[in-house]
């Protein structure tokens, strides 16, 4: 993991702005940074280390010369105005092949292709053997150089042949041609800003902008409003900060130096030269149009999945295993476990709570138990969640929508502080396994709807009577998951909105975004590219780096999430436990507790413990405040009267008031303003 | 022989004919049977009737089949129903081209796949009778945005056609850019790029144009739209002209053809841009005048925001004539470096630019190798060809 920064610019920028820029996300890359500079007019390209880092030539460097080995410090053009061109730097976080021949922007092919690189090629020692066969030669042992070959080989089509995450940019100085993608499921982030002046940048957080003369923060309300209402942020390609947008996972951009306009650089440009480069059907093949006994269907799965945790292991450095208790990440756990030599222990981090209704160590403890393991069991506090707030938002670039995301936070500072850079975890097997309880139920709804009195008499015949009258007694809870989704309107939270201040003509974004959720295969596409994953996987990102720690995610394989896809919902759809058939399909690997296992909670706080009975002066004095700043765009009588239902139990509780508190915060952390505010 | 049964989704598109006429020409074992509306009845008297007139059609419909060529057969009918209700007169529509289905069966020409042009309404019909009859089915589109995002508003007819293309055997787009569109409409990958095409053995009638005395010795760019709108890029093609510099403009004249409701706002802004003595507004052409205006001019421009392909571009390299196009959809899949530029979309600097290029450098563009070019990728032959091997590989799966 490492972070990285791509600037197309016709008007004039100073390195300084661009060295700071990458500054600001040396958490993500403290090993290493490099820089490239190149000017359009002159077709020269320079290339930079900083003094001792990343230098050739020099102490522990000396050994290495390559084509993309910097020999000049970046500080001696830091007050240098750049010409027109672009800028490329890196900051790296190593984790395989750790020596400096993985020095990035990396150089492919006599300095034809350069590439700033964010991630993990999985089978890039497969894909080099090819490459290798067909007459490439490599200069180094990273997959980064294995991406440029592919490239070069295979064009744009190479994205199909990787397995793995990542965020890239390769610029191709020949052509004058840039290509830049995400990974399938957008595992690792990129973002981008287009300034007034048309200026082009690119980088892994969004706070790197800020190092530019040209920024200003404002408000993007249309988010806003989603994200307050709704909980809803990384659902589409927009971010908080209007003019900052995000490529969608499973996009590339793809244009040469001659298709950007001389007048500048809009948006509009940018998108018509974004295409998606993945879709979720490809691999309709694996099921072969066979008829497979469910036997047949759990041995691929596991196959599968092992064949996952094979992959996601492969590092240079030590590697560990985030611990819940749940059956994704006891699975993972214990089947990195069963890979590990002689003698090897793996280290696993586990988040407890001092509320017994909260806390999963037990679980841990299980699969701790069975296995090999180092355990770490972390307590986080509320004072903790206080202290470390700000922090936080200023890692995440964006407010969160629950205390959850601050569970992570602590559990990577563990990790880091263990000597772990490589964590494995159990995130993304939800979205597509039917982990939320609540798709199974839409799509019962549906065939109840279809045919009630077959539905009836099949629940019957197999004797599911108390699931039916469960099924009957709780079709109410659909309205709820609808509600949940934000497409039915909560009233008393529009109550506390006054819209009329808001500068925003979207109420419903689910309606915008336009899926059957009655259909198994929209519903799991809808969860993994807009309704929970984006978020999730944002948290991931930023919790970990913020600790200079790898988080990687063998459930977002991508074979694993195509089997499922193409599973059909009869399958899918076929039994009343969690994640019926993954369960089944790694049976051999669980304790049997953990295999037996009925209740989820989900990664989740003890919120409503610290909230009513802990400090609720604390909340009620932020959210007092917050609503100050946020003048008449809230009706604060109201909001604050629903904080204090919520607290005495006569309300439901939720997080409204959290994500308001925390939506003020991040304007103080960013200097973000509304636009009127601008004026 | 295989016999395809083509939908034509609306009454009018005389490019869809030229598919079929290029397909009887250049495949080989193929009967191919036209269904089309033949009504050009008005728009009003659709929308207001289209349901009573569909209900008397439907049981009083008889198929009426002529041949007219020895491999094309045209089932042409008078069922119409209004193109925006037609998910209201699925059913109706189903039941009408299944009736000529068993009709065309009962003759001897058992349909063995349906080609439709563009995915609504076509694309609807051809699944319900391929859910019936297993018949496959492939869908050429051709339509852009304006399909996807305006046109339909419920949710539920957005489904209903999102099933028809996700079910289609093959959708054909006709560029790189329309392909990404659909793809990205229906969230799922789909297969070929087959650009449209122009049949160069199509005896065409073409114009006499006289070079108008303001016109002489000037380098001719000609422009058109078939309505003139914000997004066909007039306004920035006359900027670019503003911008060049002055002994280039002095030898240009700008021919704009098209018409439509923003014509004398454009005008205006070329005259406030001091540029109308450099421009000539031709007004709505036909055909035959379109064509030799192609044969006149120097070059051709066309400066658009968003084309789902460019036939007018085509029209320009039959002729033998080099392009400016900007980077808008379809004319990435046509512009190449042997017959024009690309510049980028309302960029009035580089389209300046470019057109300074081809003024200077017209000379380096080879007529010749231009026109065949062309043709050897876009001519009637060359699609077919690649229809042929599609068509063969659905019905031998």
């Amino acid at each position: 993991m490492c972070g990285f920064l791509f600037v197309l610019h016709k008007k004039n920028i100073t390195a300084n702005e661009c060295v700071k820029s990458l500054d600001l996300i040396s958490h993500r890359g403290p090993d290493d940074e490099g820089y490239l500079v190149y000017e359009s007019q002159g077709e020269d390209i320079k290339i930079y280390g900083r003094d001792n880092k990343g230098l050739g030539g020099k102490d522990k460097q000396s050994q290495w010369n390559l084509p993309y080995t910097p020999h000049e410090s970046i500080e001696k053009i830091a007050n240098n105005v750049l010409v027109p061109g672009i800028f490329m730097g890196h900051r790296r976080l190593s984790i395989i092949d750790l020596d400096l021949t993985g020095h990035q922007p990396m150089s492919y092919l006599e300095k034809r292709y350069w590439i700033v690189f964010n991630g993990e090629i999985y089978n890039y020692l497969e894909l080099k053997q090819e490459l290798m066969a067909e007459g490439m030669i490599f200069q180094s042992n990273s997959d980064t150089e294995v991406i440029m070959a592919a490239y070069h080989k295979w064009g744009e089509d190479c994205l199909k042949r990787f397995t793995g995450m990542w965020s890239f940019v390769i610029f191709d100085s020949q052509e004058k041609r840039f290509f830049g993608c995400r990974d399938n499921f957008g595992i690792k982030p990129m973002y981008y800003w287009i300034s007034e002046g048309g200026t082009v940048v690119m980088g892994s957080e969004i706070k790197q902008f800020t190092a530019f003369d040209e920024w200003s923060a404002i408000v993007n309300e249309d988010m806003a409003l989603d994200y307050i209402e709704h909980a809803f942020l990384d659902h589409t390609e927009e971010t908080l900060f209007k003019n900052v947008f995000q490529i969608k996972p499973g996009h590339a951009f793809s244009f040469s130096l001659k298709s950007v306009p001389k007048s500048g650089f809009t948006q509009k440009h940018l998108q018509q030269y974004t295409y998606r480069w993945y879709y979720l059907n490809r691999g309709a093949d694996i099921l072969n149009n066979e008829k497979l006994t469910l036997t047949e269907i759990y041995q691929q799965i596991k196959n599968i999945f092992v064949e996952s945790i094979q992959y996601h292991k492969i590092s240079d450095v030590p590697v560990g295993s985030a611990l819940s208790g749940g059956i994704d990440s006891s699975a993972v756990t214990t089947v990195l476990s069963s890979m590990l030599g002689e003698g090897e222990v793996i280290k696993t981090f586990t988040s407890c709570s001092e509320f017994a209704a909260y806390d999963e160590r037990k679980w841990a403890e299980e699969v701790n138990k069975e296995i090999k393991s180092i355990p770490h069991y972390n307590y986080p506090k509320l004072d903790d969640v206080i202290e470390n707030t700000r922090k936080l938002i200023w890692f995440q670039d964006e407010p969160y929508q629950s205390q959850s995301a601050m569970l992570g936070y602590f559990i990577y500072q563990e990790a880091n502080r263990a000597g772990i850079k490589v964590l494995l975890n159990g995130q993304g097997a939800d979205e597509y396994m039917g982990g939320y309880g609540q798709w199974l139920l839409m799509y019962e709804s549906r065939m109840f709807s279809r045919n009630p009195l077959k539905f009836i008499k099949d629940k019957l015949k197999n004797r599911q009577w108390a699931y039916l009258l469960r099924f009957l007694g709780s079709k109410l809870e659909v309205k709820i998951f609808l509600q949940f989704l934000g497409k039915k309107k909560r009233p008393t939270k529009l109550r506390v909105i006054n819209y009329n201040y808001w500068n925003s003509q979207r109420r419903h974004v689910i309606d915008q975004l336009d899926y059957d959720l009655n259909d198994i295969q929209a519903n799991i596409e809808f969860f993994i590219y807009h309704a929970t994953l984006p978020k999730y996987l944002h948290w991931e990102d930023r919790n970990s780096m913020a600790h200079s720690v790898e988080a990687r995610v063998p459930f977002l394989d991508k074979n694993l999430v195509e089997y499922y896809y193409h599973l059909g919902s009869d399958i899918l759809a076929g039994g009343r436990s969690n994640k019926p058939i993954f369960r089944e399909a790694v049976k051999s690997y669980l304790p049997w507790t953990i295999y037996k296992r009925k209740d989820k909670k989900g990664f989740v706080t003890p919120e409503e413990e610290w909230v009513k009975h802990v400090n609720p002066e604390y909340f009620r004095s932020k959210l007092s405040s917050a609503l100050i700043v946020l003048g008449n765009r809230f009706d604060k009588s109201k909001m604050l009267k629903l904080f204090e239902d919520q607290l005495s139990g006569s309300k439901s509780f939720d997080n409204l008031y959290w994500r308001i508190i925390l939506f003020v915060e991040w304007m103080d952390v960013f200097q973000v303003k509304f636009q009127e505010d601008r004026k | 022989m295989k016999n395809i049964y083509c939908i034509f989704s609306w009454n009018e598109y005389p490019l869809f004919e030229e598919y079929i006429l290029a397909f009887s020409k250049n495949m080989e074992g193929y009967n191919f049977i036209i269904s089309k509306r033949k009504d050009k009845v008005g728009s009003q008297f659709q929308r207001y009737f289209s349901g009573l007139l569909l209900f008397f059609w439907q049981f009083n419909n008889t198929p009426k089949m002529v041949k007219t060529d020895f491999n094309v057969y045209d089932i042409s009918s008078r069922m119409t129903f209004g193109f925006f209700n037609f998910f209201r007169f699925r059913k109706r529509s189903f039941r009408f081209h299944e009736k000529q289905i068993l009709y065309l069966e009962s003759t001897g020409l058992k349909v063995d796949l349906i080609h439709v042009q563009v995915g609504l309404y076509g694309g609807i019909t051809a699944y319900d009778i391929k859910a019936k009859y297993g018949i496959p089915y492939v869908i050429t589109e051709h339509m852009g945005d304006v399909m996807f995002d305006d046109m339909i508003s419920s949710k539920r007819y957005l489904n209903e056609y999102k099933t028809a293309y996700k079910n289609a055997n093959q959708i054909v787009s006709v560029s790189r850019s329309l392909r990404k569109r659909i793809n990205e409409f229906i969230r799922i990958e789909t297969g070929e790029v087959i650009s449209n095409l122009k049949n160069v053995y199509l005896p065409e009638k073409i114009g006499v144009i006289d070079r108008k005395p303001n016109w002489e010795n000037k380098i001719l760019i000609f422009t058109l739209a078939g309505l003139i709108n914000d997004s066909k890029g007039i306004k920035e093609l006359t900027s670019a002209i503003a911008l060049l510099p002055d002994n280039v403009r002095s030898r240009v004249h700008v021919l704009i053809g098209g018409e439509g409701n923003h014509r004398s706002m454009f005008e205006q802004h070329a005259k406030e841009m001091g540029v109308s003595e450099y421009c000539t507004w031709l007004g709505q052409l036909r055909r035959m005048d379109v064509l030799a205006y192609h044969r006149l001019v120097d070059f051709f421009v066309l400066a658009s925001h968003s084309e789902t392909f460019g036939m007018v571009l085509l029209e320009a390299l039959f002729a033998g004539k080099p392009v400016i196009s900007t980077f808008c959809g379809g004319p990435e899949d046509i512009v190449n470096e042997g017959n024009g530029l690309l510049v980028p979309v309302l960029d009035i600097y580089s389209l300046r630019d470019a057109i300074n290029e081809m003024i200077i450098n017209r000379d380096k563009y080879d007529t010749e190798w231009i026109a065949n070019d062309a043709v050897s990728r876009f001519s009637g032959k060359a699609i077919a060809d690649k229809y042929s091997k599609l068509f063969n590989k659905i019905l031998v799966n």
